[in-house]
């Protein structure tokens, strides 16, 4: 009987876990609904950071100070934004603050990027595609190799699924001579074959240093970058800017964002003059132009916007945007005092998470716990245990209990 | 004696056995020729690619297979136990009543552990041929989570099988089935790689779900 009572308990135990998985993520679906912000960007005519309400046909533009601004002043007002709608318009200003001001320039300047903590947060097949920085024809091929690079470089022949040991060779050769320390931490890079140019990957070796490493006219080449020298890195994503500006984003362990230039030959980390993000939880969106970089960052608090120069990446305004609790906060604070997760938006990883929300749902508890605990009947020792389980696990433990059988001895009696 | 339990679980699911393993190498032999059409017809370089960049697996048509066969095989070997309240004679032979579930558990574990092993063994030794091991060690990692939804899919099918009140039954299936939505949520290869020694605590765990049944089968609750 002991034996039946001990599995009784892990049974009610697994019920429990699966109702505080099941029972948020249902309510969830009914209540949840994402955060609304307006969108910023930077109004290089007026300097400062103004909100778009694309919804508003007839005045989507406001200022800081609240003015209203038409489509046509919008168009106007953003030019670096709506430079598409300006050409066919024609009234694309020549220059601004002593910039030329040309289709191409303006193309070759914007910059879109997302930062998400899922990009450091998602499993590596182990396996890149080298492709020739310097193709001889436009576009890049798909070589015939791919390869391998955790503790040593190896390159594997697609068609014969066998290592090339020439190309093997040649590229752990130029490693060596570079001063690059198996094992690699990781490799970043963008296997894109429909990226406008490549220029190979970015790796933490052993040793912490960054190393760039492309293929260049069949030949390795291997640099490293010493950023690692000064910074603590934790991440790079490379970007492969439309002006060739900038290779990519890096991150340090603190949170802080950088692009890494290329300086004649040698490489430079210049630091985006905003806050260090947390970068297991927060977003980061930059949209650039010629002149400005809009940065929003988004966190559990609300959204941080910064305006920086594009040139200095120095902080030019910045504004905060509090973020209103939704229906789901409300309601869950009240019913759900833990909930257990698996999948997470901020890790393509799948592992059990258990968030505590409020405390303010234990109320809700002790309302459940001395319903099942005085109202059902069941023997005194039965009766505590009930109201324990339920004003320690809530909604969910009751569930669990209900869901069982000899929930109420009364019940076992009649029979 | 446990000899003899074990000849009598054969009896009752060789034939489901001999299917399972016959349904999996026809899986198994559709998976190789796909494979070998797809390098015929889009080329090495195209398929390694694209299993690279899109994450393409081509062990997906096997993902309910395992859930699929272990509930048949956990039907056939306790359904038959609890017409007309066999499972009464069966808890009758002369040893303790755990050991005896403990027994025809680990048949059906075993059983469906070999099906598997074989599959796994067969799936690595073709898919080598054609694609690196971090290809296959991937497609592996991805398929693990359904292999152990087979296990797990069969201990639960021996709880709810052995459960002696149908409104329970009722209770267990939906309790399973959720359960067992744990090992088949859509990730990418490796993703599930953290949460594999949850998912086996889970399989430990629902082992012990029959027992709970068996106890109250024993006590006549009705």
């Amino acid at each position: 009987m002991k034996s039946k009572q001990a599995i009784y308990i892990q049974i009610l135990i697994f019920v429990t876990l699966i109702g505080m998985c099941a029972i948020p993520s249902l309510c969830k679906k009914t209540t949840y609904s994402p955060d609304d912000y307006p969108f910023v960007y930077y109004s290089s005519i007026l300097k400062e950071l103004c909100y778009i309400d694309f919804q508003n046909k007839e005045t989507p533009m406001r200022d800081g100070a609240g003015n209203l601004y038409t489509t046509a002043q919008y168009d106007s007002l953003m030019p670096l934004f709506n430079f598409r709608q300006l050409m066919v318009d024609n009234r694309l200003p020549d220059s601004i603050d002593g910039h030329e001001i040309t289709p191409p320039v303006l193309m070759s300047k914007s910059i879109i990027y997302r930062y998400s903590p899922v990009k450091f947060k998602t499993p590596d097949v182990g396996l890149y595609i080298m492709y020739e920085s310097m193709p001889k024809r436009v576009g890049l091929e798909l070589p015939d190799d791919v390869f391998r690079m955790k503790d040593k470089i190896e390159f594997i022949d697609n068609a014969s699924n066998t290592i090339n040991t020439q190309k093997s060779k040649a590229f752990r050769q130029a490693l060596d001579k570079a001063g690059y320390s198996f094992p690699t931490q990781w490799v970043a890079g963008n296997m894109n074959p429909h990226k406008r140019y490549d220029e190979g990957y970015f790796c933490l070796d052993y040793n912490r240093q960054l190393f760039h490493v492309k293929m260049v006219n069949g030949r390795p080449f291997v640099r490293n970058t010493h950023i690692g020298d000064s910074i603590n890195i934790e991440g790079f994503t490379m970007y492969e800017a439309a002006d060739k500006r900038f290779y990519g984003f890096l991150f340090d362990k603190m949170g802080n964002a950088y692009i890494i230039e290329s300086d004649e030959g040698k490489y430079k980390a210049l630091k985006l003059d905003i806050p260090p993000i947390n970068l297991d939880h927060d977003e980061m969106m930059i949209m650039g132009n010629l002149l400005y970089w809009t940065v929003t960052v988004t966190s559990k608090k609300g959204k941080d916007v910064y305006a920086l120069n594009s040139g200095t990446l120095q902080c030019v305004q910045k504004i905060f945007l509090e973020r209103t609790p939704g229906k789901w906060d409300n309601v869950s604070a009240w019913l759900f005092p833990a909930q257990l997760t698996f999948e997470h938006n901020n890790s393509d990883f799948i592992y059990p998470r258990l968030t505590v929300t409020a405390y303010k749902a234990f109320a809700v508890n002790l309302a459940l716990a001395l319903i099942s605990g005085l109202l059902i009947p069941n023997p005194g020792k039965k009766r505590l245990f009930n109201f324990l389980f339920v004003l320690l696990t809530g909604i969910a433990g009751l569930i669990a209990l209900l869901l069982l059988p000899d929930f109420s001895t009364k019940k076992i009696k009649s029979k | 004696m446990i000899t003899a339990l074990f000849y009598k679980e054969w009896i009752k699911t060789r034939r489901i056995l001999l299917l399972s393993l016959l349904v999996l190498a026809a899986l198994m032999i559709y998976i190789f020729i796909n494979v070998e059409q797809m390098f015929r017809i889009n080329g090495a370089t195209q398929v390694w690619t694209e299993t690279i960049l899109k994450d393409i697996s081509v062990l997906t048509g096997i993902q309910w297979l395992p859930l699929i066969l272990s509930i048949l095989f956990g039907v056939s070997q306790f359904v038959p136990e609890m017409s007309n309240k066999r499972l009464k004679l069966t808890l009758h032979l002369p040893m303790s009543e755990n050991r005896i579930m403990f027994s025809m558990l680990a048949f059906g574990l075993s059983g469906l552990l070999i099906l598997y092993a074989i599959t796994c063994i067969a799936i690595i030794g073709g898919l080598r041929i054609y694609y690196p091991q971090e290809i296959v060690l991937s497609m592996i990692e991805s398929s693990l989570p359904w292999f152990l939804a087979g296990l797990a899919g069969y201990l639960f099918t021996a709880w709810i099988c052995i459960e002696p009140v149908w409104r329970q039954r009722v209770f267990n299936t939906l309790i399973a089935a959720y359960a067992l939505s744990f090992f088949m949520m859509s990730a990418k290869g490796g993703a599930y790689m953290p949460f594999i020694p949850y998912l086996l605590a889970t399989i430990i765990v629902a082992h012990f779900f029959s027992f709970y049944s068996m106890y109250r089968f024993k006590d006549g609750s009705q």
